[in-house]
């Protein structure tokens, strides 16, 4: 009975929901085929209501939130009235509110008692999308054409009956058919957990109550976050930046946005952002959306529940055609570098009003590599590796270090050195911290993590790196972070790789690569650290004692293992911390 | 059943009505240029899926449908029902490149499978990076555009919606491309009724006797024929001077040797070398039907290109090689390198036949044209065009067709173009002197210019731009190949690239010349009055007259100066015999 609200019933159909799209997550990892969803989680689950609002997310990529409610209004204008039990779409149409080719998005409608209740949702990063570029994600693209095949909204399983012809096709088109067929299998999985746990749900709760508590969820929701904005002062916040290059070594990209508080609710509008570009690093409007979103989702400081009240206060506006809401056919594949950029952005902005909650640059954006090594017949076994590196220093703490993007969050992590040595022609020769790298500050950025790669067979490999020019920022005093570098190493020979976005170079047997990613940058004063907090880092290898000296003015007694209070007394009297941020 | 000639003849007769219907069907119901241009093929199969090579069809283009279907019935063995369409464009599964789509339906009668009916054309955009999916600038398949597998569009009667969206969602200009397929489609189950119609006459056992003589009478024909090559060893060699990029310096080395041993013919490329970097590449089956279609040339017309007629053939292309790359590299602009291979083909062939074999000829040169008109709806435009054959051992090249490689090809009318495309044609005609002088000339260059009236990318495909064709039994080579920007103005040499790339606006024009065939027998044998209808032709001028035939020539009487024409060519014949 939905009469009276029930505080407990209601937390239990929370952590119910938030179960059953867990549980999704869980089915994609144990039954997927690529080592980009197994071990390294690229993929997110969702609920959604009959409308294609969300009402639960899994515990996975933050900037996935709301993702899947960017594809529901394609998928409900279309099909709206032809949706059966058993039916399964599947897009990855970034016109079509999905974010570049290789994210396969999977949408399956949920009946109960012959009623349409909603839909599970699954997006998974996969491995190879066919196209000009192995990874589906090259920056040099001027049209969607050139980036592989495109899925434009349709159904894969028609009451319960798998498309074959469509899924041939597709696995045809790709360079790891085994990987995207696997993963396809695994998401139709999931999605099909989610159905039968919502269903689940249902028999228990029955639609009404089901209904009733989703509303007083998204409810709670919305209150949770209108209360986050109206803790920022009212106000228009404007921030500006000019992104690396235009994706083809040309100019920088103008970027602006204004965040406007008013009470409650926001406006973040990208107006005065450079117009899209004749390269692939455009981001499409929904994902741009989700950006801002998982930047506000960041700052809330309470445990409320992912789903569309969230997203309620905060509205997005972007001209179309801006580098942030690109027109078709303008490709959109290399997304993942200018899209972090906009969660920085946000930041920035929001820096100006709350300096105390907002962090400093961290590496830039998830980096990544795709090796494709050659085969003498057949198709080779690509590696798209996936890995981690650091945030940037907290107004209150260091950044974290060996982690995802912050917007990335959650359970996307590095592939293990014994899957990819496994599965691939290719030994991971060492995947580290840097010492002395990132921003020192009171509170210091995450080091740079670096990964070495030798290559067992003659291919091709991209590298991507989201801050090759722009070093990541520091913040309130906090120094900014350590540029990237990428090296191949052909017996003695090093050769420097460009200082590019996307490294698009072949590669021969028995070289190694060398990625190091940027540190990222710090919060306050350097001069401000707790001189304890410096010897544990020396004691951790994380900075030399030379470092700490330069940087810190703290001196370490290498002997004792001890901070020379004396010394260090006598290093920063001769300089005072700004206290003033 | 009693062999009955009568009956045969006349089964290969309707067989050939039923593959022409088919043709009309698709050509008037087609919606792309290409079509209406004659790009497109339709043929039949037996049940047991054996192309009996009956079609409307040019050899090579037959030798497509027998590289295809065993990929077919590999893939669905016997799982086929009355009402299926198959589609496939995959170049690793028999077909040559990805704009040519092929379409394929069975065709059942009381309840068994009896044939199959086929058809194929280029469309104009099969996505990938390129407008036009054969530009050579690409290194895999995966860059070229959509590879279509063998897949159901229709299974047992219903067409996979969901399958022919996402097609669509991949190609440029996707109403015309639709329009394209479902003109295959019509021409497939027209072929399917017509079929159904005749077997009701004669019925399935006749039907397949006919079959089984016609593959077995052209097999019988093929290698009577290749009996008749003089037995040993013809080798010939040359080299391609693209890498599909347009690098200096390249001569990619090529080579085939013909063995004719009793009624059996190998056709050997070893020796040629490693399959190309850029998109260059001759997939197994296009190299097969190459060497089918140059074959085809030396056996009587009315034997047909058919599973029999290959039986004596065998083709030796070993993997990784320019003629027989592996997957996934790139082979969406195969065609250069296929004109280059028929090429030597021939001039293989004509060392063993020298009576009987010509220089096949130039042509197939492309214009693709896209962007968007100015009302912002897209288009794609494809424009081919050819030269003409080379010199024959007894005949002069035809000037102004297309290569002996093609059969039923076309030129696209200028007023079609203008009609439904931004472009105007300036002009289209013959180049005088080009042709490759002879006892029997190569036909003359062709150039055609266009003018843009929108802004757009533009590809041209040219054959020969920097190795000539050659002349044969001391004939002269023809003109090369030119692409030339603005004339009028800034008159600019545009890159020797098979495939050239560039953005134009509107204004621009491009001037293009297709080159000269090689001429065959000595020039100096040429019939003076011959030399004299060219340059009344304008096909020749009066001092290449002199220069290339010894002829002297009185324009403003118009004859032949026959006193002086003799004294000179006495003065030439004399080093030429020498250095014989």
């Amino acid at each position: 009975m939905a009469s009276a609200f029930d505080p407990i019933l209601i937390e239990v159909m929370k952590n119910e929901l938030t179960a059953v799209a867990e549980e999704m997550g869980i089915t994609m990892k144990r039954t997927a085929r690529s080592l980009g969803a197994k071990e390294g989680s690229d993929f997110s689950t969702a609920l959604v209501d009959a409308q294609g609002l969300l009402i639960a997310q899994g515990l996975t990529i933050g900037v996935h939130l709301g993702y899947i409610m960017g594809v529901m209004p394609w998928v409900l204008k279309k099909f709206g009235d032809a949706l059966h039990p058993g039916d399964m779409i599947v897009s990855n149409n970034p016109y079509g509110g999905v974010s570049h080719f290789p994210d396969i998005v999977l949408v399956m409608p949920i009946f109960w008692q012959e009623q349409l209740v909603g839909f599970s949702a699954i997006v998974e990063h996969h491995t190879d999308i066919g196209g000009r570029f192995p990874g589906g994600m090259g920056i040099a693209c001027a049209e969607v054409y050139e980036e592989g095949v495109c899925i434009p909204g349709v159904k894969l399983f028609s009451q319960g009956e798998l498309n074959h012809d469509l899924v041939d096709m597709i696995a045809a088109n790709v360079r790891a058919p085994e990987d995207v067929r696997g993963d396809l299998d695994a998401q139709a999985a999931a999605c099909r957990r989610g159905a039968q746990g919502v269903q689940d749900l249902l028999d228990r709760h029955g639609l009404e109550q089901f209904a009733a508590y989703n509303e007083q969820l998204r409810q709670y929701s919305e209150r949770a976050m209108r209360a986050c904005i109206a803790a920022i002062p009212d106000g228009s916040y404007v921030c500006t930046d000019l992104f690396e290059d235009d994706g083809l070594g040309g100019e920088g990209v103008r970027l602006r946005l204004a965040l406007t508080v008013v009470g409650e609710s926001v406006l973040v509008d990208f107006d005065g952002t450079g117009p899209q570009v004749r390269s692939a690093i455009n981001v499409p409007f929904n994902l741009t959306r989700a950006c801002v979103y998982v930047a506000f989702r960041s700052m809330l400081e309470t445990d409320a529940p992912a789903n569309s009240g969230l997203m309620a206060p905060i509205q997005v506006i972007a001209p179309e055609g801006c580098v942030v809401n690109p027109q078709f056919p303008g490709a959109v594949g290399a997304r993942g570098m200018l899209m972090w950029r906009i969660i920085d952005m946000v930041f920035a902005a929001l820096a100006q009003a709350i300096p105390d909650k907002v962090y400093a640059a961290g590496e830039g954006g998830a980096n990544l590599l795709v090796y494709t090594p050659q085969v003498d017949a057949g198709v080779p076994s690509m590696l798209l590796d996936i890995y981690t590196s650091g945030w940037g220093a907290r107004p209150n703490s260091d950044g974290v270090e060996g982690v995802t993007p912050m917007a990335a969050g959650g359970a996307m992590r590095s592939i293990p050195a014994e899957m990819i040595e496994r599965e691939c022609p290719v030994m991971l020769e060492g995947f580290g911290f840097l010492p002395d790298t990132g921003g020192a500050g009171q509170y210091r950025g995450a080091l740079s993590v670096y990964r070495q790669w030798r290559f067992l067979r003659e291919g091709r490999v991209m590298l991507r790196t989201c801050r090759v020019k722009s070093v990541p920022y520091g913040l309130a005093g906090g120094k900014d972070g350590t540029p990237f570098a990428a090296r191949l190493r052909s017996g003695e020979a090093e050769t420097q790789l460009p200082h590019e976005m996307l490294i698009d170079t072949k590669v021969r047997s028995g070289e190694t690569l060398l990625h190091i990613q940027p540190g990222a940058g710090g919060y306050g004063d350097p001069l401000a650290r707790d001189p304890q907090l410096v010897l544990d880092d020396v004691l951790d290898e994380k900075i030399s004692p030379a470092y700490a000296e330069r940087e810190y003015r703290v001196a370490i007694d290498e002997r004792t293992e001890q901070v020379d209070w004396q010394r260090t007394a006598q290093l920063r009297a001769t300089l005072q911390p700004d206290l003033g941020g | 059943m009693a062999f009955d000639p009568i009956l045969v003849e006349v089964v290969k007769n309707e067989l050939a009505a039923i593959t022409e219907e088919m043709a009309i069907a698709v050509w008037k119901t087609g919606r792309s240029a290409m079509v209406k241009t004659g790009d497109f093929a339709t043929a039949l199969c037996d049940g047991q899926g054996r192309l009996i090579g009956q079609g409307y069809a040019a050899p090579f283009q037959l030798a497509f449908f027998i590289a295809v279907m065993p990929h077919i019935l590999k893939k669905y063995g016997t799982a086929f029902a009355p009402g299926d369409v198959i589609v496939v464009n995959d170049p690793y599964a028999g077909v040559t490149h990805m704009p040519d789509v092929v379409i394929i339906a069975p065709t059942f009668w009381r309840g068994r499978r009896v044939a199959f009916t086929l058809a194929y054309s280029h469309h104009t955009d099969i996505g990938g990076r390129f407008p036009g999916g054969f530009s050579s600038q690409c290194t895999e398949t995966f860059e070229e555009g959509l590879r279509l597998p063998p897949i159901k569009l229709y299974q047992a009667g219903e067409r996979n919606d969901a399958l022919l969206e996402t097609i669509l969602a991949n190609v440029r200009v996707s109403d015309e491309w639709l329009g394209d397929v479902e003109a295959k489609i019509a021409g497939c189950w027209r072929g399917e009724q017509e079929l159904k119609t005749m077997l009701e006459k004669y019925g399935l056992d006749t039907f397949n006797s006919c079959c089984d003589y016609l593959i077995t009478y052209a097999e019988k024909a093929t290698r009577a024929a290749i009996k008749d090559i003089p037995p040993g060893e013809y080798v010939y060699e040359d080299a391609f001077e693209d890498d599909g990029f347009g690098s200096d310096g390249v001569a990619l080395p090529l080579k085939v040797t013909l063995r004719a041993q009793g009624e059996t013919l190998r056709v050997d490329f070893t020796g040629t070398g490693p399959q190309a970097r850029g998109a260059i590449n001759l997939p197994l089956s296009m190299t097969q039907a190459t060497v089918y279609g140059a074959v085809k040339s030396i056996v009587s017309p009315e034997v047909l290109t058919n599973v029999g007629f290959i039986r004596p053939i065998q083709v030796v292309a070993p993997v990784g090689t320019l003629v027989n790359p592996r997957f996934p590299a790139a082979v969406g602009g195969r065609a250069p390198l296929f004109f280059r291979v028929f090429d030597m083909l021939f001039r293989a062939l004509a060392q063993a036949l020298p009576e009987r074999v010509p220089i096949p000829g130039e042509g197939g040169d492309v214009l693709h044209f896209t962007g968007e008109k100015d009302d912002g709806t897209p288009f794609a435009v494809m424009d081919i065009f050819f030269g003409g054959w080379g010199g024959r051992p007894h005949k002069d090249g035809i000037d102004g067709v297309a290569p002996m490689a093609f059969g039923s090809y076309g030129t696209i009318p200028a007023e079609m173009l203008e009609r439904e495309f931004p472009l105007v044609v300036d002009g289209f005609g013959y180049v005088p002197d080009t042709g490759g002088a002879g006892k029997h000339r190569g036909s003359v260059s062709i150039y055609k210019q266009w003018r843009f009236l929108s802004p757009g990318k533009v590809m041209v495909r040219t054959n020969r731009l920097m190795r000539a064709s050659g002349g044969l039994a001391g004939g002269a080579s023809g003109a090369l190949s030119r692409n030339i920007l603005n004339p009028e103005t800034e008159n600019r040499e545009l890159p020797r690239k098979a495939h050239m790339h560039m953005d134009v606006k509107p204004g621009d024009r491009i001037h293009h010349i297709v080159s000269g065939s090689g001429g065959h027998g000595n020039p100096l044998e040429r019939d003076p009055a011959r030399v004299l209808a060219d340059v009344l032709d304008e096909k020749l001028s009066v001092g290449q007259a002199r220069v290339q035939y010894g002829v002297v020539i009185d324009a403003a009487a118009a004859e032949v100066k026959l006193p002086e024409t003799e004294a000179l060519r006495a003065t030439r014949l004399q080093p030429a015999a020498a250095a014989d």
